[in-house]
Formats: structure tokens, sequence, C-alpha cells
């Protein structure tokens, strides 16, 4: 079997679309209202670490992903636990991602469609991409950042008309506990889901350096994100924002350029699908690899089809509503710790205890 | 007429993806592919026929509601 390999191009474009992902259309955390922004940019201070600390990860383990480290650190029952927690993690996303594209679809158009059918049909385009390979998937996010960008930044130009600067005000007026608690959801969703990329980390060749690709991919990603952030703030005001389920949506249909450019916000919903099927084969490609490692089979391209369907199935019933889809952030906050946080750790402890004692690591078993 | 939606695409994947796999004689990929394949059947169908499934966040919820309080 041909191994699959990525550049340091295609790797930052699929992170950055990976956390445009639905973000870019569900706004993230706005409980800080018109201080979101300055949210977003205090997360930063918490994301870089934790991202070095997964590019860490790759650079102590070059060429192989999570799943085959996780063997190597802690052998195979430890290791088995960890990918079971790894896999369980990206099924769960990608159902998450999955009922976010139905639920926007019928709460902005189509109110009387089942989800179940959107969902397949998201679903049909992923697992093709996703059969592809990850060549592809990086072939794909090349392509599809420009488009991202270029319609985050036209709708931005175009509402420059409806922008009004006092929404930015009062300033700081949320106290430091809200900002900080809004920046850390902004760390959990969508920046630190990131950790998915450690089980495509095996396609990323040993000279790319892993650090680099976080970095410019989180960088690159929080910058289209800030601009869609601002741009909700100073058109449709905090607390419009704030009660509205796709901000960006709405602040799209408020575009209206000479009375002949006017309902563009499909455009806003061609980034939700663009950037969600980016998301979705992400955590895809994670769940399959993990599903494969679990069970010791070569190919992890059989199992895609299950896995797949395993998550279509998981986010029929994972929500009965978009309030509870919405309002699902606090808990999401919580309940990500460990596979963003506490499981990177330990790896990434371990990975350094393991290098430091002269064991054998991912370099040396390269030399041999 | 979903639920029929659902038994077609099952029977899509079993015709073109799962049936080329048993051809190809290995055991344990067509195991897994299987056991994972009624999982996810039982549970769409359950739902197309709005029969309640019992989702995974109630009890993530329960969970995270002990971390919080302690």
């Amino acid at each position: 079997m041909n191994k699959e390999v990525i550049s340091t191009r295609q790797a930052v474009c699929i992170l950055a679309a990976f956390i445009c992902g639905s973000s870019i259309v569900l706004g993230g955390c706005t409980d800080a209202e018109q201080d979101s922004w300055i949210s977003l940019l205090v997360s930063q201070v918490i994301v870089i670490p934790m991202v070095l600390i997964y590019a860490r990860i790759i650079k102590n383990y070059p060429e192989k992903n999570i799943y085959q480290i996780s063997e190597i650190l802690f052998g195979k029952i430890f290791g088995k636990i960890i990918t079971i927690l790894v896999t369980w993690y990206a099924i769960h996303l990608a159902a998450l991602v999955l009922r976010n594209f139905s639920e926007f679809v019928v709460v902005v158009s189509m109110p009387e469609t089942p989800q179940l059918p959107l969902m397949m049909i998201m679903l049909l385009v992923v697992v093709y991409l996703v059969k592809s390979g990850v060549g592809t998937l990086g072939k794909w996010s090349i392509i599809i950042i420009p488009i991202i960008c270029v319609v985050v930044v036209s709708t931005t130009l175009l509402l420059l008309n409806q922008v009004k600067v006092n929404n930015l005000a009062p300033f700081l007026d949320h106290g430091t506990k809200i900002i900080l608690t809004c920046a850390y959801k902004y760390f959990s969703f969508p920046f630190a889901e990131t950790v998915l990329f450690l089980s495509i980390a095996d396609c990323i060749k040993k000279e790319n350096g892993p650090s680099k690709i976080y970095v410019c991919g989180i960088l690159f990603g929080a910058l289209i994100l800030l601009l869609a952030v601002v741009r909700n703030i100073l058109v449709l005001g905090p607390e419009l924002m704030k009660s509205e389920y796709f901000p960006s949506y709405v602040a799209a249909r408020i575009i209206n350029v000479g009375d002949f450019l006017v309902r563009i916000e499909g455009s806003i919903t061609a980034n939700f699908i663009l950037a969600g099927v980016t998301k979705v084969a992400l955590c895809l490609f994670a769940a399959s690899k993990g599903m494969a490692s679990l069970f010791n089979i070569q190919d992890y391209k059989k199992l895609i089809i299950p896995v797949s369907l395993l998550s279509l199935a998981l986010g029929c019933i994972i929500f009965k509503s978009t309030m509870e889809m919405v309002n699902g952030l606090d808990i999401y906050a919580v309940y990500a710790i460990p596979f963003q946080i506490i499981i990177p750790l330990i790896i990434w402890i371990g990975s350094e205890i393991k290098t430091r004692t002269g064991g054998q690591s991912g370099n040396e078993n390269m030399a041999k | 007429m979903v639920t029929f939606l659902v038994i077609v695409l099952y029977l899509f994947v079993v015709l073109f993806d799962f049936l080329p796999m048993i051809k190809n004689g290995k055991k344990k990929e067509c195991w897994v592919y299987s056991v994972l394949l009624i999982i996810s059947f039982c549970v769409i169908i359950l739902f197309t026929l709005d029969i309640a499934v019992p989702s995974p966040m109630i009890f993530i919820k329960q969970v995270v509601g002990i971390f919080m309080k302690t």
C-alpha cells in the first residue's frame, strides 16, 4: 500500500479549514458579547502552548500517528485504552458537526425537511473524500481555504455600510471571569479539537516541522474566525449576536448594496459546507484509523463506511433540539478536557521521558 | 419514506462494499464491519420509527455535573 503523504502547506490548510469548520457559522462562545473578540485573542495564549505540545509529540515520534505512539509508549493494554478514547472522541465530534449542519439547514431554510437525509447527503461527500485518502484531503483544503477567506472578507466588506462601531463598546465591560471563561470555551471549541490531527501525523514527512504546521494553521484559522466574530459584533450588536443560533448567517442576510446585491447568505452556507466537510473528514480519518488500530486491521479504508454510519447514527440521537445543541457548549468544554488536554499531556510526558532516558524513540526507530 | 431511504442506503453499502470484502476472505475485517454496521443500522432504524434511543449526552451530562459539583 502506498504511504499517504501531505506537504506542510496542505497540513496548514487542513488545520485552518478544520478550525473554521462549524465555528465560522455558529460563531463560537458569545457569552462575553461585545468582548468575544478579546476572548478569542486571549484564547490564543492557552491554545499556542497546547498545540506546541501536540507538535512536540509528532516531533518525538515522526511519521507515526497518535495510536501507534500510545502503543509504543504505554504498551498494548493502556495504548488500546487511549485508542478507544480518542476514537470515541473522533466519532462524537463527527456526529456533532453533522448535526450542526443539519440543524443549520433546517433552521435557516428547510424547516419541513427531516434531518437524517441532510446528514446522509453531507456524509456521502465526506466518505468519498475520506476514501480518496489524506492526500486528497490536503489538496481539497488548499482549494477551499481561499474560497472561505474570500467569502469572509467579501461579506465583511459588503457590510461596512451597516457597521456600528458603538457595538464594540463598552470595552471590557464584562469582568475578567467571563472573558477568561469564554476564552477557555474558544480553546475547547474549536482550537484544541485539532488534537485529532495527530491521527494523521504519520502522513507528515519527518522534514516538515510540526510546530510550524500547527502554529501557522492555528493562527490562520484564528484570523479568519476573528474577522467573522468582529464582523458579527459590529453589524448585529452584542445582544442579537448572543441570541442568534447562527450569527454569521444573520449578518450576511443584512447585506444590501445598491438594492441589487442582496440575499447572499448562501455564501455563508457554502462556507459551512466546505469547512464542515473538511472537519468531518478529518474526524472520520481519526476514527477509522483508531478502529483499525484497535482491531489490528492493516487498511483503515475498509472501515470508513461503517465508522461514518456509526457517526451518522450518533448524530441522529445526540440532541433533541437546536437549543440543546447550542447550549451543549458548556458541557462540551468540560467533557473535552480528557481528550484535548489530559491524554495529549500524558503522551507528551511519556514521550519526553522515553526520549530523554535513551529509550527507543521514534527517531531511533527511523534510523533502523 | 426516510426508513425506506435508510434501508436502501444500507442495501447499497452491503452490496457494493461489504460483499466484496467477504469475497476477499478477511474474517476479522468482516466481523468488525458487520458489528459496526448492525449497531448503526439498529440505532438509525429506531430513530426513523420515532422510538426513543438514549443519547450518550445524558451520561456525559451526569458525569460533567458530578465534576462541576466537586
